[in-house]
């Protein structure tokens, strides 16, 4: 049993290389809108409670169907490039370049960014797409 | 090694490594602690130091890795798991003064190169482990990282050289690093001196992003931790090297300051003499700060240490 969920999970591992190679992509039901000095802030459609479920408070309290997110600058730089065209590695190129960070500055900084956005359904990363002649994407990459 | 390289320093050791290798992993104190470092896609480089007094510590410590390489596949034993070809080389014809080591380099789902040194005259052993992924070893790598390490300063009592992160920095070699923090966009190292000194060294970036906001002036101000006031007007400013030099030296009055200086109270930063300084680093994109706190304004103005924060030394 034991045997069998820890086979499970190292299935389900995605190796750093991986994971550099994969590409963040927004979440198509996401709004977005830009300030003239290039802060985003993200309009997020929120799941609508049943009637059933809270006809009486929803009257009450009638509950917002969007949430609104401000983004930072540095994050709506790296928002922008979540369009399916950058991999993680030129996000992070890309950081180092324009900010100076160290190698692990980014990647700290930048993994951890995205995590935030996917735990929150506001991206979802997209593997290297397998191309005739090459090598087939790693498992466990959607 | 052909790729650039940068001299790595931590806890009184230097050695120089590749520029993508970065530290991932820092634990311990200058007796006894672990460092790791990687580069984009896997662990390169392993540090693990200890004291020890013993005449045979380096033979002692690699016949200790050598049992530690074979073991026991999975949590309930089975079948040693033995890396293939474990042989002693020698990398280095001579080591300096004080120092032995031994090299041995084997190789399982990665090859690798570790290298036991002790050194009689600060007293620690430490092995450094190199990886390689599967048949691209580089002796040559590991030669350069040990002809270029060092476990302390020539001079015990001359400045220490400390490098990660792209922060570059000399402090006295009597001050002791007693915490740290690394995150993105900000770093902080704190020392301890002898007679109750206190250093901090702080970076902030990107300074563009800071500096929007706020101007260096007004950043400076809100910096400085609770309890400790510095007004507008304690601050000088001068302009070294083409940037910008804030600078404080304060010396608390009235009864609590004495006390807490003459350890009557619990010594806290506020009852402390300070001498900080702060500027920024255009061509890093940095805002960097330098704080020695000490019961005497002269002991606080003596902590002397060199920033190098974009090649040029910036003393506090």
């Amino acid at each position: 049993m034991w045997n069998w969920l820890r086979r499970r999970r190292d299935a389900d591992k995605v190796d750093r290389a991986a994971s550099l190679a994969s590409r963040p992509v927004r979440n198509r039901l996401v709004e977005w809108q830009e300030t003239p000095d290039g802060i985003i802030t993200l309009h997020v459609p929120l799941r609508q409670m049943r009637q059933s479920q809270g006809k009486f408070f929803a009257k009450l309290f009638p509950p917002a169907a969007v949430r609104q997110v401000t983004l930072d600058e540095i994050g709506s730089e790296i928002w922008r490039r979540c369009d399916g065209e950058h991999s993680a590695t030129d996000l992070l190129d890309w950081m180092r370049q324009r900010w100076q960070f160290s190698y692990k500055e980014a990647e700290i900084g930048m993994t951890g960014y995205l995590r935030t956005l996917a735990k929150r359904s506001l991206i979802v990363f997209v593997g290297p797409a397998a191309k005739p002649g090459r090598e087939e994407p790693p498992k466990g990459l959607p | 090694m052909t790729e650039p390289t940068y001299q790595f320093g931590w806890r009184r050791f230097q050695f120089e490594v590749p520029e993508p290798w970065e530290p991932s992993h820092l634990e311990g104190d200058d007796a006894g602690g672990y460092a790791r470092l990687d580069d984009a896609l896997r662990t390169r480089l392993e540090l693990k130091w200890s004291r020890s007094y013993a005449d045979d510590a380096c033979d002692v410590a690699f016949r200790r890795y050598l049992k530690q390489l074979v073991r026991p596949y999975g949590k309930r034993g089975g079948a040693a798991v033995m890396p293939h070809e474990p042989k002693e080389i020698s990398l280095v014809s001579r080591w300096p003064d004080g120092m032995r080591g031994r090299t041995v380099r084997w190789s399982a789902e990665v090859d690798g190169l570790a290298t036991i040194i002790a050194c009689s005259r600060c007293n620690r052993v430490t092995a450094i482990q190199v990886f390689f992924p599967p048949g691209e070893m580089q002796t040559g790598l590991m030669r350069r990282i040990l002809e270029t390490f060092r476990d302390h300063p020539e001079d015990p009592d001359g400045p220490v050289g400390w490098s990660l992160y792209r922060m570059r920095f000399q402090a006295p070699a009597r001050w002791r690093l007693v915490a740290h923090r690394f995150g993105p966009g900000y770093a902080e190292m704190n020392f301890r001196g002898p007679d109750g000194l206190l250093a901090d060294l702080r970076r902030w970036g990107p300074a563009e992003i800071i500096l929007k906001k706020q101007n260096l002036l007004d950043w400076y101000l809100a910096q400085f931790p609770k309890g400790v006031t510095v007004e507008k007007k304690d601050v000088t400013q001068a302009e070294v090297r083409g940037d910008v030099v804030l600078a404080v030296a304060s010396e608390p009055r009235g009864l609590l300051a004495i006390l807490r200086r003459r350890g009557r109270v619990e010594v806290a930063k506020q009852g402390l003499c300070l001498q900080s300084v702060a500027w920024h680093c255009p061509a890093g994109n940095r805002l960097w700060m330098t704080d020695v706190y000490a019961p005497t304004l002269p002991a606080a103005q003596a902590g002397d240490w060199k920033v190098f924060c974009h090649g040029e030394a910036q003393g506090a």
